[in-house]
């Protein structure tokens, strides 16, 4: 019987290795994606503009956090922005940017001129990223552990509407950013 | 001697699973339809998985044998099984296709409700696996086990089971030239996450069912040729809560979602080769089925 064993255990040590040299394989090639979006409502109220912002930290989301430790690199994808309710007719000039917090650096601004908001409720406005602003950004998310949090800032000025004032608006600002962690 | 086995198996196969998890916290955001397109590849390779190494010939011993075998294989998913079109909700629209569960991209959409973004795929499409089982045959039948308790590791639980039934068709056909015997393959596989996050918890049962003829030519007593044909179904069915992130399915008032995802690995040819040396088998064998597999199996046979 301890033959048959003897027999058995060789032939199991010889597919452990198999086993571990082929999941290796796995291990090191592959790494996981993942693709995050981070959604700002911002709501604002004025009677001669509208300014407000809203804060966020990567550290406040989970796929960030659950591979906090195996983040290789952290990329911008895409940005838009879209209005979700605002006052009726309202118009103006739409201002989004976002700034880090760690030292006040803009990342991107965009001004949207003369814009009817109710126009972005259907059809949200793409914050298109000069490869400039891109490469900005993404050095700021290369160095996430110390530059962790950003300030999105939604303003609309040379108001007028059908109603008001005052005048709301409740904006959307999303960006869509990609995770690459180690397995 | 378990914890050997045991450990075989979780290296093996489920280093494979840990990545499952992390991918299937990202269904929970995709609608049933697109879960199901998602997650097709998956279902077949756990059909092309299981549903391999039933056999490495067609002779039946009339006297009892037990054989104790480890195969391991090399799993091919074919391009057409990395990407999907997806379908959006209107207002959207987009010429790109995303990942699958193999794919690499996941595409990310603008319309009406912000962004829709698709999960990343695992960027596989060669995939070793290994599998260990255990049969007993006599009077020309065999019987085969293949068995992994329920384990929990971190958040994730697993466990799965299979059984076989061969007869050899041959012991009534006298002078018959080569071994002729008939199996039926039933495997079983549940996973389980379940996160600190209620929201992306999930769970996955993959059915395998198998039924095959196959044939094989033994020269020398030490050789052995065998080829076969099998028609196999695979069912996985997802349970997860969809997340519904872009508020698009308002009328969903219940989160849980549970969908069936038929596999596409219906058909296969298998053509393979076995040494026998003493107690020991060695084989190989190629099939051809939606995702080819390679495997290659060791067998100790008392």
């Amino acid at each position: 019987m301890n033959k048959i064993f003897k027999q058995l255990l060789l032939f199991i040590g010889i597919i452990i290795t198999i086993g571990i040299l082929s999941c290796d394989k796995i291990v090191i090639l592959e790494n996981l994606f993942i693709n995050l979006k981070i959604s700002q409502e911002i709501t604002g109220t004025g009677i001669d503009l509208l300014d407000t912002t809203a804060t966020f930290c990567l550290s406040e989301f989970d796929e960030l956090n659950d591979h906090k430790d195996d983040i290789e690199k952290i990329i911008y994808v895409a940005a838009a922005f879209r209005t979700d309710s605002s006052t009726p007719g309202l118009t103006g000039d739409i201002f989004v940017s976002l700034v880090s917090d760690d030292d006040g650096v803009t990342i991107f601004s965009f001004t949207i001129l003369d814009a009817q908001v109710e126009d972005y409720i259907e059809n949200p406005y793409e914050l298109d990223l000069t490869q400039e602003q891109i490469d900005l950004f993404n050095a700021y998310l290369a160095d996430y552990a110390n530059k962790d949090c950003y300030t999105t800032t939604l303003s609309v000025t040379n108001i007028s509407a059908e109603d008001g004032p005052p005048y709301t608006l409740t904006g959307i600002v999303e960006i869509v950013l990609e995770i690459e962690a180690n397995l | 001697m378990r914890k050997i086995v045991s450990k075989v198996f979780l290296v093996i196969l489920f280093c494979f699973n840990a990545s499952f998890s992390q991918i299937g916290e990202s269904i929970t955001s995709l609608p049933p339809s697109e879960a199901a397109k998602f997650a097709t590849p998956l279902s077949t390779w756990f059909g092309t998985y299981f549903n391999s190494g039933g056999y490495h010939s067609a002779s039946v011993p009339k006297t009892f044998v037990f054989k104790f075998s480890i195969i391991g294989m090399y799993i091919f998913v074919p391009d057409g099984q990395t990407t999907f079109t997806p379908n959006l909700p209107e207002g959207y629209s987009s010429s790109e296709n995303t990942a699958t569960f193999f794919g690499t991209r996941g595409t990310v959409v603008l319309g009406p409700k912000g962004f829709i973004v698709y999960p990343f795929g695992l960027n596989l499409q060669k995939i070793p696996a290994g599998i260990y089982q255990a049969s007993g045959s006599m009077f020309g039948a065999e019987l085969m086990l293949r068995y992994f308790p329920k384990l929990k590791v971190s958040d994730v639980s697993f466990n799965l089971w299979g059984i076989g039934l061969k007869y050899s068709i041959s012991q009534f056909i006298p002078l018959s030239p080569v071994d002729i015997a008939v199996q039926v393959l039933y495997n079983n596989f549940n996973f389980e996450y379940d996160g600190e996050n209620n929201d992306l918890d999930f769970k996955s049962d993959s059915k395998n069912i198998a039924a095959n003829v196959h044939a094989s030519k033994t020269f020398g007593e030490m050789f052995t040729l065998y080829s076969g044909l099998q028609y196999e179904s695979t069912t996985m069915n997802l349970v997860y809560n969809f997340r519904d992130p872009n508020d698009l399915f308002p009328e969903n008032e219940n989160p849980k979602t549970s969908v069936d995802i038929e596999g596409t690995n219906n058909f296969r040819f298998t053509l393979g080769a076995a040494v026998k040396l003493a107690v020991i088998v060695l084989n190989v064998d190629y099939n051809l089925t939606s995702q080819d597999i390679f495997t290659a199996g060791i067998s100790l046979e008392l």
